[in-house]
């Protein structure tokens, strides 16, 4: 669990971060959204101490973070920003072994971690002796990511880390790290202004403006009851009934009657993804699975606008 | 292969000059004895080596502590002073150093060394600089995230990254070192350029050409040999794969 209890962060007669206070809990997936110079950045840094606080405090767990020196906190802690970072003149492997190499690790346990690490993100093994100019931009944050990882430590900070990728590989990263979320259990605090990648990430999200925390809830949460004019019109504007649709699950829909004809779909699916077959079976009902072998039902498209 | 052949003439040249004997005495007849007789090629060389050799380890030793000084967050403040002192370094002509230092470090070796350590700091310095700011402000940042403390950033990170341009810098230096070693002569340093200074006084032609040809050949070789050192570390920094 990480806890910010009214962290402050001024600089030049300017508060950055403002009294910001929320807690994530542990294996939680936290998105830090707001438009460029709300102060999500720099609350990120606070974290690692990459950037000093002026006021307040940060736990991680029940360890203060200014309890410890700046080195032995950071290798506690996996980073990952959008310029990605690799150390150019270290091979793959080496620039995953960094923190490891770092804490003391023996060469034969650093090598099992590595191939361990590849594998987690979908490189193949011969990757590691490359060099990270010989890889694409999405391969290298991938590699910035296992890096991030490799010390398996218990908190991931990542600052907007697919925001130089192309629309394509972001969207592939960001779905394998929805993928890696669900099996390692990190904790992990993302910052990114895209409102739409963190609905679709994160468990809770936190939206500043101006370095202060304006709302902090799930994404349901957020796009049903926003706290202010701005949060509404930040999470939403006029499309803020598609991103429900994208939030909220079929499962939540469901109709218990004799299923209709066609391939079913998942009860996790979003309700975005069920408009989106019914345009495209050209039905206005679609039958859906039964959660845990329990009968099926269907959804109508009148159940989506309800 | 170049670099092998350039080292095969420079060594033959320089220990074997008075088997030219008869090819310079065909030339001009008058000048005897034919090859320069006071001390043999091989010493000469050896001493102008090692005046040049102590001036650039000195002046990279000085350039890499002030140039990583000039660049850590709490020195910046000293790096245009630095700039500045070294291109004034650069543009006292190294004979007006000679000059100068003569008169308090007496004749000899001394002023010679003060003088090319002098004039060699400038182009060392100005890469160490460039050389560490280039270092991509990400990858420090990642450093840095990742809990390398400030010395291991500068040792694993900021120093191998910035070696290509640093060794540029030594290279530049150590060859124009190897040429201006010779104005030593004139204040009584035993380098190649003794024959070449008691060749003009003397008006006899041979002895400069002697001089000279050795000492361009020396020059070749060293810059050649930094060559191939630039391409090992370029190699292994990463620049041109595995």
């Amino acid at each position: 669990m990480i806890e910010l209890e009214h962290v402050v962060r001024s600089t030049g007669g300017r508060r950055v971060v403002d009294d910001v206070s929320f807690s994530v809990p542990a294996g939680a997936f936290c998105a830090l959204v707001g438009s460029s110079g709300a102060g999500k950045s720099t609350t990120l840094k606070l974290i690692n101490r990459l950037v000093p606080l002026t006021g307040g405090a940060i736990r991680i767990g029940s360890t203060d973070v200014a309890s410890l020196p700046p080195e032995a906190l950071r290798r506690r802690i996996g980073y990952v920003i959008q310029s990605i970072g690799l150390f150019p003149h270290w091979t793959v492997a080496q620039n995953i072994a960094t923190v490891p190499r770092l804490l003391g690790w023996s060469e034969a346990k650093i090598g099992a971690r590595v191939a361990e690490l590849l594998a987690l993100i979908g490189l193949e093994p011969s990757y590691a002796a490359r060099f990270p100019r010989e890889l694409s931009g999405g391969q290298q944050q991938r590699i910035g990511v296992a890096r991030a990882l490799a010390a398996d430590p218990e908190l991931l900070l990542m600052d907007e880390p697919f925001g130089a990728l192309d629309p394509l590989t972001r969207t592939a990263l960001a779905k394998e790290l929805a993928l890696i979320h669900r099996r390692t259990k990190k904790t992990i605090v993302f910052v990114t202004h895209d409102i739409d990648m963190a609905l679709e990430l994160a468990d809770v999200i936190a939206i500043m403006h101006e370095g202060r925390l304006v709302q902090f809830g799930a994404p349901l949460d957020i796009l049903e009851r926003p706290a202010s004019d701005f949060v509404r019109a930040f999470t939403g504007g006029a499309s803020l009934g598609l991103k429900l649709l994208g939030v909220r699950r079929v499962a939540d829909r469901i109709r218990v009657e004799p299923t209709s004809a066609g391939e079913p779909v998942e009860p996790s699916a979003s309700l975005a993804e069920a408009l989106s077959e019914m345009v495209v079976r050209q039905t206005d009902r679609l039958p859906v699975k039964g959660e845990n072998g329990a009968p099926g039902g269907s959804v109508r498209l009148s159940d989506l606008v309800r | 292969m170049a670099l092998a052949a350039a080292a095969l003439a420079f060594a033959l040249v320089t220990l074997f000059m008075p088997a030219l004997g008869p090819l310079f005495a065909r030339a001009w007849p008058d000048v005897t004895p034919p090859i320069y007789g006071f001390a043999s090629f091989p010493e000469l060389l050896l001493s102008h080596a090692e005046i040049v050799a102590l001036a650039s380890a000195a002046a990279t030793a000085a350039a890499l502590a002030l140039g990583i000084c000039a660049t850590r967050p709490w020195g910046r403040d000293f790096r245009p002073l630095l700039g500045a002192v070294a291109t004034i370094g650069q543009t006292f002509p190294p004979v007006a150093v000679l000059a100068i230092a003569v008169p308090v470090l007496g004749y000899g070796d001394v002023p010679t060394f003060v003088a090319l350590g002098l004039y060699g700091f400038l182009p060392i310095v100005a890469n160490v600089i460039a050389g560490l700011e280039g270092v991509p402000s990400s990858v420090r940042e990642a450093a840095e995230g990742m809990g390398l403390s400030s010395w291991q950033i500068l040792r694993d990170v900021e120093l191998p990254l910035a070696a290509p341009v640093i060794l540029a810098g030594v290279r530049t230096s150590v060859v124009i070192a190897i040429g201006t070693a010779t104005i030593g002569s004139t204040v009584g340093a035993v380098t190649l350029g003794t024959p070449i200074i008691d060749g003009l006084v003397g008006d006899k032609l041979p002895y400069v050409i002697e001089g000279a040809v050795v000492v361009a050949l020396f020059a070749i070789v060293a810059d050649m040999v930094f060559e191939r050192l630039d391409r090992y570390l370029r190699r292994h920094t990463g620049e041109r794969g595995g």
